[in-house]
């Protein structure tokens, strides 16, 4: 049960989002992962917050990661989203993420949305350290109460949250903020679960 | 996905796997040849097509693979005998009518070198022991006659303290319980006549509890299923007479869709590759079934329950009746 | 397209050296070595990263190694008559031995349910042409690659090692090579059990739900105890018990679908009533009521069911779990989409028939 990172995004109705605040955790990753995972993580982060209408939350499942997204719009235009392993479960992760953008929008001014490097919001470290075990979470649970879990929708792929035309690969190819070698991670990270012997 | 078995393309599929073409993948499966070659001639059995490969070229292959040392079989030429390719080697001569070509004595005797004071049986000289060896030994000793050499109560005893909670079975004492540990105990039990030392309800629960919503099996709690589960959970429950305690259309129809349509073969779960151990294991899990047109497979031995019965040998399992279509 | 600027030789000796330099972590990496290492020069040195200690292997140099070390190995068991346990004495690190290591250890990289290359290995130690330490340093590597970490013959091989340095003292050493093992049959020092328990915890993170794995912990934890070797006094018992107990539960908590962990719990539970010491089980007191918090916790999770009717304690409480989760979680409406997973409510429906059955 683990979750690998966590970010505060602004998210304009239309054209690229840009994240403001973001952390993440690779250490159970292995050595030579760690850069790739690191990458992929902010790929997937924008590549589902872009693609979560205002005013949603959904979970977007790729590979062995869960990303929860809540895009609560509002006159900040912020989505947060956490990424997360598959055990982790996702009531605590969305009251997480409303608690986080409380925090977010009462510690930093609007007019610094515009200029990212100037943003102090160390409290986010202090989030992926505590929440590490979602029961700590049961504090926060009374914003669950709020919570209707119908209205989450759970994409088992990423493919379903992309647009028509859209795919994955294609995505991946294109992308300038991705590595060659992670690239070659992801290639290779579709055929990892088989089970006893090969042939 | 296919709603129906595609026969011919999966004898099709094993036929192939003779002509290796890739190097890599034949020199990577080369310490599970003789497993691979059970298999494939089981598979083919079952499908009624066990004339599909050439005879003599398989038992010229089996016997290449004699270990003059150890006085066993070992996966390969090359490579050490071992207990797991040792029964392998016995089944396949077995089923090729072509028995007389083992040398039993020697195999005999290695196979009872390797039982341990306590009761469990080393894969090798080299001394690693799980009751899959165990299992290896109890039934290459039965199918060459010679179950009257074995120390019956020690082996038993070793099964025993296998047990867990669960009702289930681990690899060595102490270990998880795990369906294809299971098996090997279960099916050894039924061959040593022993099946009272099996807490039948809580396994048989423990068993039927594999299954998952989506019809697949999987071999512990929280696992994914697999299609070789199939056979492992379904062989034990067969055993033990309690096929029904699993939806069996579910099961047939997710072995069923992780069929290969175009290039034959099973692989683990759908989408994914096809393999001979999983098609084999696919296979048995449909004929226990009754899926129409396979032949019957006797679940404590893994081979057609033919040359079982005209050993004798044939325990009191139970599979669903075979259908007509 | 095949990278030629190192050739295979050149490859299979680079990875073969670079194996015996003991690193802390192996690493299988996608493609080839150019995607790794874009200078060409660099790269026809050695197609292998090496940082900090730790070995990254280009997937595709690993693969034409192996089919280089095939028949290298086949000539070297040949050539130096290692085929057998007898002991034949005068043997000088000969060529062929030295093609033996190293074909050896990259035919167990690439594939580490390779028996004969394994079997191989036992032999060079057993006639001290490999050392034991060395040995133990390969595999602790080799174990923390995910590909290799959930494999039985390399966990079987590293007790293989640790039973010829610690024989208990029913098996002198001189005894260990002939006898047959079956655990537990070395004893280890705490230090060394520390060293073991790392090694799987590392390899538990790699490959989840890691059967393997987790064996080789129980039986360390059992060799660790074995009785009337170094220590008898139950404080040291009581230590080693109380330490993993604790770990154990820590560890459930955060891997609430690993079975294993729950059946470790349960196997450290059946130690405990074996030495019969009165003070022992109170460590074990805490277990029933961590298994009911984690399952109000997590309901989804068929492992802390499981986990929950490993420990079950009839009684009060057990009632009271009953009454005021169970049966309500029992009888909430099941969500009417298909689910590919069993729900809380599917594992509470099974849990009370379980119970009932139980009680009668």
């Amino acid at each position: 049960m683990k979750i690998f990172s966590l970010s505060v995004v602004l998210a304009p109705s239309s054209g690229p989002c840009s994240v403001l605040s973001s952390t993440s955790d690779v250490s159970s990753f292995s050595f030579y992962q760690r850069g790739s995972v690191s990458e992929f993580l902010t790929f997937f982060t924008k590549t589902v917050v872009e693609r979560t209408p205002q005013g949603q939350r959904q979970s977007v499942q790729e590979n062995n990661y869960t990303a929860h997204v809540y895009n609560r719009s509002g006159a900040e235009q912020l989505a947060a989203i956490i990424i997360t392993d598959h055990e982790y479960p996702v009531r605590p992760a969305f009251s997480l993420l409303t608690k986080l953008l409380d925090d977010f929008t009462a510690k930093v001014p609007q007019s610094a949305f515009a200029n990212p490097g100037s943003i102090s919001f160390p409290e986010i470290q202090t989030y992926i350290q505590k929440y590490q075990d979602p029961r700590q979470a049961d504090t926060i649970m009374r914003v669950q109460q709020e919570l209707d879990e119908t209205k989450i929708v759970l994409h088992k792929t990423i493919e379903s949250v992309l647009q028509r035309g859209e795919k994955l690969d294609n995505l991946v190819e294109r992308s300038n903020a991705l590595s060659t070698q992670s690239k070659m991670f992801y290639k290779t990270a579709k055929k990892q679960n088989s089970c006893c012997v090969i042939m | 996905m296919s709603t129906s078995l595609v026969a011919p393309l999966h004898v099709a599929y094993i036929r192939a796997l003779g002509d290796s073409k890739n190097e890599l993948s034949y020199h990577l499966s080369a310490h599970l040849r003789m497993n691979a070659v059970y298999w494939g001639l089981t598979a083919l059995l079952v499908m009624g097509h066990g004339d599909a490969l050439d005879r003599d070229e398989m038992i010229d292959f089996v016997m290449s693979c004699w270990d003059e040392e150890a006085g066993a079989f070992g996966a390969h030429p090359d490579h050490d005998a071992h207990m797991l390719s040792t029964l392998s080697a016995i089944q396949i001569l077995l089923m090729q009518n072509a028995l007389h070509r083992v040398d039993v004595d020697r195999v005999v005797k290695f196979i009872l070198s390797l039982q341990q004071p306590s009761g469990v049986f080393a894969g090798d000289a080299f001394g690693e022991t799980d009751t899959r060896f165990l299992y290896c030994a109890v039934n290459a000793l039965s199918l060459l006659g010679k179950l009257d050499k074995l120390d019956v109560e020690k082996t038993v005893a070793y099964i025993r303290r296998c047990r867990n909670f669960d009702g289930g079975f681990g690899a060595v004492a102490g270990a998880e319980s795990h369906a294809a540990q299971v098996f090997v105990c279960v099916a050894a039990l039924a061959i040593l006549d022993r099946l009272d030392e099996v807490d039948q309800p809580t396994l048989c629960w423990w068993l039927s509890e594999r299954q998952l919503p989506n019809g697949g099996l999987n071999g512990r709690p929280e696992k994914l299923e697999d299609v070789c589960y199939s056979f492992w959970v379904l062989s034990a429950l067969s055993i033990l007479g309690k096929i029904a305690w699993i939806d069996s259309g579910k099961l047939e129809a997710f072995i069923l869709s992780a069929q290969d349509t175009e290039s034959g073969g099973i692989a683990d779960r759908p989408g994914d590759m096809p393999d001979v151990f999983h098609t084999i294991f696919g296979l048995a899990g449909l004929s226990l079934l009754g899926y129409p047109a396979l032949v019957d497979l006797d679940p404590v031995y893994c081979m057609p329950a033919s040359f079982i019965e005209k050993l004798g040998l044939r325990k009191g399992w139970k599979a669903l009746q075979r259908r007509t279509s | 397209m095949t990278d030629t600027s190192v050739s295979t030789q050149t490859c299979f000796r680079s990875l073969a050296s670079l194996l015996l330099k003991s690193p802390s972590t192996i690493e299988v990496l996608p493609g080839d070595a150019s995607i790794w290492i874009p200078d060409v020069a660099e790269r026809s040195c050695s197609p292998f990263l090496f940082i900090e200690n730790n070995l990254g292997v280009p997937e595709k140099e690993l693969r034409r190694s192996y089919l280089y070390a095939v028949p290298i190995f086949s000539a070297a068991r040949k050539a130096s008559g290692l085929h057998t346990l007898e002991n034949s004495s005068n043997h000088t690190l000969s060529s062929a031995i030295q093609d033996l290591i190293d074909s050896s250890a990259v035919l167990i990289l690439m594939n580490p349910a390779y028996q004969t290359a394994l079997n191989a290995r036992k032999q060079l130690i057993a006639r001290n042409l490999i050392t034991v330490e060395q040995e133990l340093k390969f595999t602790a590597a080799l174990l923390s690659s995910r590909h290799c970490c959930k494999q039985s013959e390399l966990w079987y091989h590293r007790r293989w090692l640790l039973r010829r340095i610690y024989p208990t003292p029913s098996f002198p050493q001189w005894l260990a090579e002939d006898v047959i093992p079956d655990s537990p049959n070395f004893y280890l020092p705490p230090n060394d059990l520390t060293v073991e328990i790392h090694l799987v915890t590392r390899a538990c993170e790699l490959y989840p739900r890691n059967y393997f794995g987790w064996n080789h912990r129980t039986i360390c934890i059992q060799s660790a105890l074995v009785p009337g070797v170094h220590f008898n006094t139950s404080d040291v018992f009581t230590e080693i018990f109380a330490k993993e107990i604790a770990s154990v539960m820590q560890w459930i908590e955060s891997h609430v679908s690993d079975y294993s962990a729950v059946h470790h719990l349960k196997t450290l539970a059946r130690l405990i009533e074996d030495t019969e010491s009165a003070f022992l089980p109170d460590n074990l007191l805490p277990v029933f009521g961590h298994a009911l918090t984690l399952v109000r916790a997590f309901p989804e999770h068929e492992t802390l069911w499981q986990y929950l009717r490993v420990f079950w304690d009839e009684g009060d409480v057990a009632t009271a779990f009953v009454a005021s989760f169970v049966l309500p979680l029992q009888s909430t409406r099941m969500t009417e989409q298909e689910n590919d997973s069993p729900s809380g409510v599917q594992h509470a429906c099974h849990f009370l028939e379980w119970r009932n059955q139980r009680l009668k």
